[in-house]
């Protein structure tokens, strides 16, 4: 009998050593993984944060940014997106210790003692969990919105006068400026801060932020400057030598500066056809005939020089560009080298409702009789079929060349860009190239649309200009 | 008489003997088994701690690479970045060229000599006091880990060399030829050349050994922790 309850007690404490053992390494891993967890749950916040800023989204939060209405975000405003779990209730607003969801950081960026309340204060729902299929969301608490100043991002943007705290800040595509008097900035997009809470049921805390502002596009699309742009050094351009008047048939070529869409008995629009260095004006305003191809509104040059954002300035600030945008892109194609995409890749769902953006590494055929909608960037040589038309605008960066030497009856209403920014064997140029435009078919040529700009413009969704994870002690 | 003797009880001699020699036999294997399960727990404990540390590390690393390059030069307006090269986070600092201005890149692997490289990988980040230079660097057999404000036009690899600390022990990545960091580049078209700006992942790899050796072997037990830690802030 006592042997036997000896060995029972020795195989208890061998037992019991082994359990230890294996509890604790299985803590371990745990703890781990739940931090893990913690932060990818945190990092879905803030893409839901993002991808509800954009307008297009069906389930956008344009009515908690904007409970006013207005084209800014006012300084003050917070809105948040709440994921309580069944049954919880996430109240960021409540700063008491008790409280495991109290937004304290906001009270660190904004110098304040409380979270802003009343028409101030905005919640959604997260639309993360998938009710009707009864699929749990990730375990992020709330993401919060809010503008972006100096002194929310303990940043000093313009290196002087210190810290501003009463100024949002935008973006232009390449940098971000400080606005003054509240004014926001021209042809640049508000700078936003998005922060993301996430806990586990393990108590795993993180705490992740992004600043993010509408793509470079956007903000460069926002003052087109002319309905063809060449931009660049040493451009070149050549349209069809006949066909004035008229643009119902073939050979009825015209670049027309006026906005289409002006209000009836009105007159507004920009040059047909815009160069960026004045060097070039000769040669490309000897080539734009015969003049009465090339319309503007009465004061407006048909063919001048043009003043671009930063952005559109220089091959780095273009590339930037270009990489925006395929981030935004609904179809990149990348035909192989020495092939061309064409408009059969296009998606069949485009359409004049649901403009899309489409990206071309390499060379694209627009050819056939159809019409494409939003916009297309192409990288190497477009070709185009005048046969086809295209509503939105059309971006031609990279080899910078478009050539078109077809006759037909399409039209590109809206606006073109082309821009030499890369050599022949793809390397980054140091300097914008010789950018071409071709077309010496005829078709009916491009129309100045400002609505069509605006809805590509509205088609770009808003980029990350960074991250930053906040360090949390886990209370 | 002799029978009432005998039942009168206790044990006989055999008897007795057989049950000392059968208690000495069982205790003695319980015992065995105990000391085993002792050492045993020893040597578990041992490699625990060693992951256990190892985990922390790693995640420290992630953590960093994770928020490498905030702030980007994006966040400010144009000139001020130039010309105030420590406000602006790049994502990795590298040397030689780094002082230059502005900064030549050079190509991991190849020019960029030992940082960023195998085992030694200078992270640009600001945590909240400004950019820091976080430091990871192998010494031996010790993972060395250090911070200091990023100041302007100096050498990241000189400015961080005072300030490491050993951070790790018992790294043995070194001893195994196997690199702690290897590095993915952004997968753009055409793709980018291998400098450290356009590092988009880092790999790591942590071969860390227990701190004793195990005491039923007497060799050191090693394990292996694998890492993918993404740079999420965008080029500039």
């Amino acid at each position: 009998m006592v042997i036997a309850l000896f060995t029972l007690m020795l195989i208890s404490v061998v037992a019991t050593a082994l359990i230890l053992m294996a509890g604790t390494e299985t803590a371990l891993k745990g703890n781990y993984k739940s931090a893990m967890q913690s932060f990818y749950d945190a990092k879905a916040g803030l893409e839901e944060g993002r991808g509800r800023l954009w307008a297009r989204n069906p389930n956008s939060i344009a009515s908690c940014l904007l409970p006013g209405g207005g084209a800014m975000m006012p300084l003050g405003q917070v809105c948040y997106i709440l994921n309580p779990s069944p049954g919880e209730v996430v109240n960021p607003q409540d700063l008491s210790p008790a409280n495991p969801y109290a937004d304290n950081e906001y009270l660190a960026e904004w110098n304040t003692t409380a979270i802003p309340s009343g028409a101030s204060y905005s919640t959604v729902i997260s639309n993360s969990p998938i009710a009707s299929a009864n699929i749990a969301g990730p375990l992020y608490k709330w993401v919060r919105i809010t503008p972006r100043t100096e002194f929310s991002g303990n940043i000093d943007v313009d290196g002087i006068n210190g810290i501003d705290r009463l100024n949002p800040l935008f973006f232009d595509g390449m940098q971000q400026l400080l606005s003054t008097n509240g004014v926001p900035v021209p042809a640049a997009s508000q700078v936003l801060t998005i922060t993301a809470l996430a806990v586990t049921p393990y108590g795993s805390r993180r705490m992740v932020q992004y600043t993010v502002a509408l793509a470079g596009a956007a903000a460069a699309l926002a003052n087109v400057p002319s309905a063809l742009t060449l931009d660049g050094s040493g451009v070149s351009f050549t349209g069809p030598s006949g066909g004035t008047g008229g643009r119902n048939g073939n050979g009825n070529f015209q670049i027309v500066g006026n906005d289409v869409n002006a209000p009836p008995g009105t007159q507004s629009g920009i040059p047909a056809i815009g160069y960026t260095n004045s060097s070039d004006g000769p040669s490309v305003s000897m080539a734009a005939t015969p003049s009465g191809n090339y319309l503007s509104p009465a004061g407006v040059p048909n063919v001048g020089i043009v003043s671009l954002p930063p952005i559109l300035q220089t091959p780095g600030g273009l590339q930037t560009l270009v990489n925006s945008i395929t981030q935004s892109a609904d179809l990149v194609l990348s035909p192989s080298p020495g092939t061309a995409a064409d408009q059969n890749s296009l998606p069949s769902a485009m359409s004049a409702s649901n403009p899309m953006i489409v990206v071309v590494n390499g060379d694209f055929n627009l050819h056939g009789t159809g019409t494409g909608y939003g916009l297309l960037l192409v990288t190497g040589t477009l070709d185009y079929d005048p046969d086809a038309s295209w509503n939105g605008v059309i971006l031609v960066i990279g080899q910078g060349t478009f050539t078109s030497s077809r006759r037909g009856v399409g039209v590109i209403n809206g606006a073109v860009l082309v821009a030499q920014t890369r050599d022949a064997s793809g390397n980054l140029l140091a300097n914008l190239g010789y950018s071409s435009f071709t077309q010496t078919g005829g078709g009916n040529g491009i129309q100045y649309s400002s609505s069509w700009v605006k809805a590509t413009q509205a088609l770009m969704t808003y980029q990350v200009l960074s991250f930053r994870e906040i360090p949390l002690a886990t209370p | 008489m002799k029978k009432q003797a005998h039942s009168a009880g206790g044990f006989s001699l055999v008897e007795l003997l057989i049950g000392t020699i059968l208690f000495t036999i069982i205790t003695g294997i319980a015992f065995s088994l105990l000391m085993s399960a002792q050492l045993r727990y020893q040597g578990e404990s041992s490699v625990t701690q060693a992951f256990q540390q190892a985990n922390v590390a790693l995640d420290q690393i992630v953590r960093d690479v994770h928020s490498a390059g905030y702030p980007p030069a994006n966040s400010f307006a144009a000139g001020i970045a130039l010309n105030n090269p420590n406000l602006v986070a790049l994502p990795f600092s590298w040397s030689p060229g780094y002082t230059n201005t502005p900064p030549t890149p050079c190509t991991v692997g190849v020019s960029c000599g030992a940082v960023p490289g195998d085992y030694d990988l200078i992270v640009e980040t600001d945590l909240g006091n400004g950019v820091q230079w976080i430091r990871y660097s192998l010494q031996g057999t010790t993972l060395m880990r250090g911070m200091v404000l990023k100041a302007p036009f100096v050498d990241p690899v000189g400015s961080t060399t005072g300030s490491l600390v050993p951070y790790l022990d018992n790294v043995m990545n070194g001893n195994s030829s196997l690199p702690i960091f290897t590095y993915t580049f952004d997968n753009t078209t055409p793709p980018p050349p291998s400098q450290p700006s356009y590092i988009r992942e880092v790999n790591i790899t942590l071969i860390v050994q227990s701190a004793h050796p195990d005491p039923q072997t007497q060799q050191y037990r090693t394990i292996t922790l694998t890492g993918q830690a993404v740079r999420f802030n965008p080029n500039q």
